[in-house]
């Protein structure tokens, strides 16, 4: 399974290979583990901490899936970057963004116009 | 004028005018993701560097409603999954500027001289009757894509579409738009000419070889 997820708000999930692939995860078991003995369990542990806390960069091709499994403690290794954030933040923000496209878009279109204007205003004025 | 309407069950074609397309806008240095628990403020870059982008990131973005005509050709609408709009503005701001010409004859040089001179929009009258209460331009730069089935579904926003001698003008200007490649207009100019044309740009320009001598 290779395409991306998203949730069905969004109009991708049109594509019924990806629905599909969003009930085989949901209706996934999660993986249960044969049992081990006090011991075999103690290094088990011991084992995924010190993957956790060593590994330099985990590649996670299949997020939903493995948070289902005994590598979900490794996930969270991932280092994040960015600010945490408010909701009432993000949509200040993206506001923000929206306001500077606009502003950026008119400025650009009216120099080009300006720009590819001026020649022609030039040779108006010097054949007159 | 250059209008005629569109029943609601039409195909879309190429040159159909829809109201209240989203435009969504992006900016890589500055995007916030939404994470399982909380939103963070990061950039495209890290997000390649953490290895969350080739996954598919959750995001806020900023969604506008705004004027767009459908460049996908006829055959590529008809069938397939995604379409291409290019937005449309106020003619006025779109060339920046402020006052309206005060006649007609101002008008008719301004519009044309703008279609002379600039490939990257092209001049839509006003039609009120169709809900085009300005005059328009099309900007070939400002390009959104949509999923065939959701702007079919939207069709009750479509206001209208490009009558056939509308139609021709369009596809040759959008083609023309996208067919040009770069070149250094200067690079026939003798030396003192070139000096001439250097003077009046703002960036640096480097001459050919043969403009040296």
């Amino acid at each position: 399974m290779n395409e991306y997820i998203y949730p069905s708000s969004v109009p991708f999930t049109s594509d019924i290979r990806v629905q599909d692939d969003i009930r085989e995860i949901r209706d996934a078991p999660a993986l249960r583990l044969p049992h081990l003995s006090p011991l075999l369990e103690g290094v088990q542990s011991l084992f995924l901490a010190a993957a956790a806390i060593t590994a330099p960069h985990v590649y996670i091709a299949e997020m939903p899936i493995l948070r289902r499994s005994v590598s979900s403690a490794v996930i969270w290794g991932i280092p994040r970057k960015g600010r945490k954030i408010s909701l009432r933040e993000a949509r200040q923000i993206a506001l923000r963004i929206l306001a500077e496209t606009e502003r950026e878009l008119l400025e650009e279109r009216s120099a080009e116009a300006r720009f590819l204007l001026s020649a022609w205003e030039d040779r108006h004025n010097e054949s007159q | 004028m250059i209008y005629e309407p569109v029943k609601i069950d039409d195909p879309i074609r190429q040159g159909d005018i829809f109201r209240n397309v989203p435009r969504v806008d992006l900016s890589l240095a500055d995007l916030v993701v939404v994470d399982d628990d909380d939103s963070r403020q990061t950039t495209w870059r890290d997000l390649v560097l953490e290895g969350s982008a080739t996954q598919g990131v959750a995001a806020v973005l900023p969604v506008k409603a705004v004027m767009a005509i459908v460049i996908t050709q006829d055959c590529d609408a008809v069938r397939g999954k995604y379409l291409s709009l290019c937005q449309m503005d106020e003619y006025l701001t779109s060339i920046g500027q402020k006052d309206p010409p005060k006649s007609s004859k101002k008008w008719q040089s301004l519009i044309v001289e703008q279609a002379r001179t600039n490939p990257r929009l092209i001049y839509f009258p006003a039609a009120p009757e169709r809900g085009i209460n300005e005059r328009m331009a099309v900007d070939f730069r400002v390009i959104l894509r949509l999923p065939r089935t959701d702007l079919e579904a939207l069709r009750e926003s479509r206001i209208g579409r490009l009558n056939p001698i509308a139609t021709e003008h369009f596809r040759e200007t959008l083609a023309h738009f996208f067919r040009r490649y770069a070149f250094n207009e200067w690079y026939p100019l003798t030396n003192e000419e070139f000096e001439e044309y250097a003077k009046e740009r703002r960036e640096m320009i480097e001459p050919y070889p043969w403009q040296l001598v």
